[in-house]
């Protein structure tokens, strides 16, 4: 019988889970992914969670809880580089151990140990495999159809601009038709647990789309691109803080009329960087910092979206 | 050229006289007060860590008093502390300083950048001349930390406990005049002696341990003054975490860092980077020997111990130790912290006379 492993839907999902689930399904066990984030899926990870942790953090808590009764395993990397130099917030250095202490009923918890300063991608997941006792030649295949698989997804995204979950194939594809008022360019500029989990964010991304306005986010700008625009952010340890910086540089550069940044309350590397890069732009372009959490409301964020639209419109004019 | 940096507890006595042997003219920023800390938060990013607004208090109050170097350290790891400078510069320059420098000064990743730091301060210093700098201002550090520990044993051990304040200020007096060897050891051993005259040993008090950030767990001023007021209450405080201590760590090359992550394995399986291993793990000490209970504080927000949090709630359930968290921001109120405190201690109380 093949074992059940479950994904929670939330943090890198949103840039993994072709990689973990082509490699997984190579290793013989059966993917679960929870589903989109509901209100009660919200509602029991901040139940659950430890309260000072960040919203994103409980988001993908709610989605473990969902999660637990229904898989044999669960799958939650520890990520802590994933380049030499570079680091990613602490959150997800400590995520396994998050989740072990908050849920002590959970299933076993997998989590290859993923540290580019100490060993390389392909050795930390054949690693993870070998422990699980998978036959040597089977988690190379799996490792490189995985690897193909998560190289033509980012291609969708920065070629096509497809969002990360048309790119997966998990949402159909939906472009609504350019209205006929003048379209608008805005940077959405956030990391992707955060503007793609539509209740989480209440949905920011469609709700500028349906306002008329073409939005780009980091995704759609290749890595070849990010790391050219690298040079004055060299001090930016943290990887994707530093990929935010660059393509707020380069979209800069391509222009556009807005930039919105949104930041999961409390979040550690968004504090510093983003006030960063708002000191470094706001004299040039309007910018909008929106923080999302559990207490937002729907009409609070329309509003401040809407007069930010409405300020980037008139400017134009 | 004067140079100055952040306050961190009484540590500033020993930078003084590494600045001095060095040759660098030094003044340390004007001591912590409220202005410091409202200063700070109000040009600090909303929800920063606690450390960040105090630094940047320092750091401005320090300019107005005419200094024009000023040094951050922080190394690079996942949490926010190495990434202060660049930010706090920008800051400063944004209010309206001009004409200062901002150095990194000891990034442990990066040692060869902070001799040539220095060499670029000071051109003549020698190798030699820098390893005796150092020899003293470690000897200081660990005077300071010897006497801040004595203290904190001896105060639920007299009648009077603001005799043992004014003894302890007059000593950090004597330490900043001394810059010998022989001498430091003689007046440590002089108030050690002091110290343990006024004891009187049939008192059993309850004994609480600290746990947390390291900024927060050493700078008084940033906790409310905790120490002093568990002290006040009859408290026997245990707080292993000192600078000596994370430079005896750096000494040894992180091995003592590792053997924590070793104990706090059955909680946390990975290093979830700056001391939030170190906190399980030393909580689970406090527990073993039989500790009435554990305080474990940070900043709001501090992103390695909200790990050391989910694991720490375990750690008290299964071994019955009681845990209080405290989370430090500039808003945080004394007669809060105080009924808290208070309560905790009570608890306590009740709970030994039961067993």
């Amino acid at each position: 019988m093949r074992r059940r492993i479950g994904i929670p839907r939330g943090l890198l999902f949103y840039k993994y889970f072709i990689l973990w689930r082509e490699f997984l399904e190579g290793l013989g066990f059966e993917v679960l992914i929870s589903p989109p984030t509901t209100k009660e899926i919200l509602f029991e990870g901040v139940r659950n969670c430890v309260d000072e942790a960040c919203f994103a953090v409980k988001v993908f808590c709610g989605h473990v809880a969902y999660l637990k009764d229904k898989v044999d395993y669960l799958f939650i990397p520890r990520y802590a580089s994933i380049e030499k130099k570079g680091f990613l917030c602490a959150k997800f250095w400590g995520l396994p151990d998050i989740i072990r202490n908050t849920f002590p009923d959970a299933p076993v918890i997998l989590s290859p140990n993923i540290d580019c300063n100490r060993q390389s991608l392909f050795k930390a997941y054949l690693f993870f495999a070998l422990e699980l006792k998978k036959p040597f030649f089977k988690i190379l295949r799996s490792w490189q159809s995985a690897q193909n698989k998560q190289k033509e997804f980012e291609l969708l995204m920065e070629e096509e601009k497809f969002n990360p979950l048309e790119a997966m194939g998990l949402t159909e594809r939906n472009r609504i038709s350019r209205r006929d008022s003048p379209s608008i360019r805005i940077a959405l500029l956030s990391h992707p647990y955060n503007i793609y989990d539509s209740v989480a964010s209440q949905d920011i991304l469609k709700r500028l789309e349906d306002m008329g306005a073409e939005v780009s986010t980091v995704e759609m700008v290749s890595k070849n691109r990010l790391k050219k625009e690298f040079g004055d952010f060299r001090n930016i340890y943290w990887t994707y803080d530093r990929e935010l910086a660059g393509a707020a540089q380069h979209l800069l550069k391509e222009g556009i009329d807005g930039i919105i940044f949104v930041v999961s309350f409390p979040c550690g590397p968004d504090s510093l960087i983003i006030d960063y890069l708002t000191r470094l732009i706001s004299d040039r372009l309007p910018v909008l910092n929106l923080v999302i959490d559990e207490h937002q409301s729907e009409v609070g964020i329309l509003t401040r979206l809407e007069a930010f639209i409405e300020i980037v419109r008139r400017r134009k004019k | 050229m004067k140079c100055s940096l952040p306050h961190m507890g009484n540590y500033y006595l020993a930078f003084k006289s590494f600045f001095k042997t060095v040759e660098i003219d030094y003044s340390p920023a004007p001591p912590i007060t409220k202005r410091t800390i409202e200063l700070g938060a109000k040009y600090s990013p909303e929800f920063v860590c606690l450390p960040f607004k105090i630094n940047l208090g320092n750091l401005i109050e320090a300019l107005e008093e005419g200094v024009d170097l000023l040094f951050q350290s922080g190394s690079r790891g996942a949490c926010r502390y190495g990434s202060y400078l660049d930010l706090q510069k920008r800051i400063l320059e944004d209010i309206g300083f001009k004409d200062f420098r901002m150095i990194r000064l000891f990034d442990t990743t990066d040692i060869g950048e902070s001799w040539s730091q220095l060499k670029s301060l000071n051109p003549k210093i020698s190798f030699f001349e820098l390893l005796k700098a150092l020899r003293l201002t470690f000897a200081k550090i660990n005077t300071i930390d010897k006497a801040e520990d004595l203290i904190r044993h001896t105060k639920p051990y007299v009648s009077k406990s603001s005799e043992v304040e004014s003894l302890h200020q007059n000593f950090l007096q004597d330490i900043d005049r001394t810059d010998n060897f022989r001498e430091l050891k003689r007046k440590t051993e002089k108030f050690k002696r002091s110290l343990k005259e006024a004891r009187n040993l049939n008192i059993q008090p309850l004994k609480i341990g600290i746990v947390g950030e390291l900024y927060v767990v050493m700078e008084p001023n940033s906790n409310l003054n905790l120490e002093r007021q568990l002290g006040d209450m009859g408290v026997e405080v245990f707080r292993p975490l000192t600078l000596s201590h994370m430079l005896k760590d750096f000494l040894f090359l992180g091995l003592p860092r590792r053997y924590y992550l070793r104990l706090a394995r059955p909680y946390l399986k990975f290093d979830g980077c700056a001391h939030s291993n170190i906190s399980v793990a030393e909580a689970m000490l406090f527990a073993k020997h039989k500790l009435d209970g554990v305080i474990h504080i940070k900043p709001h927000a501090c992103m390695p111990e909200v790990t050391a949090m989910s694991a720490l709630c375990n750690v008290s359930k299964d071994y019955n130790i009681p845990v209080l968290f405290l989370s430090f921001d500039e808003h945080t109120s004394s007669v809060g912290l105080k009924t808290r405190l208070e309560a905790f201690v009570e608890l306590l109380k009740r709970k030994k006379k039961c067993t």
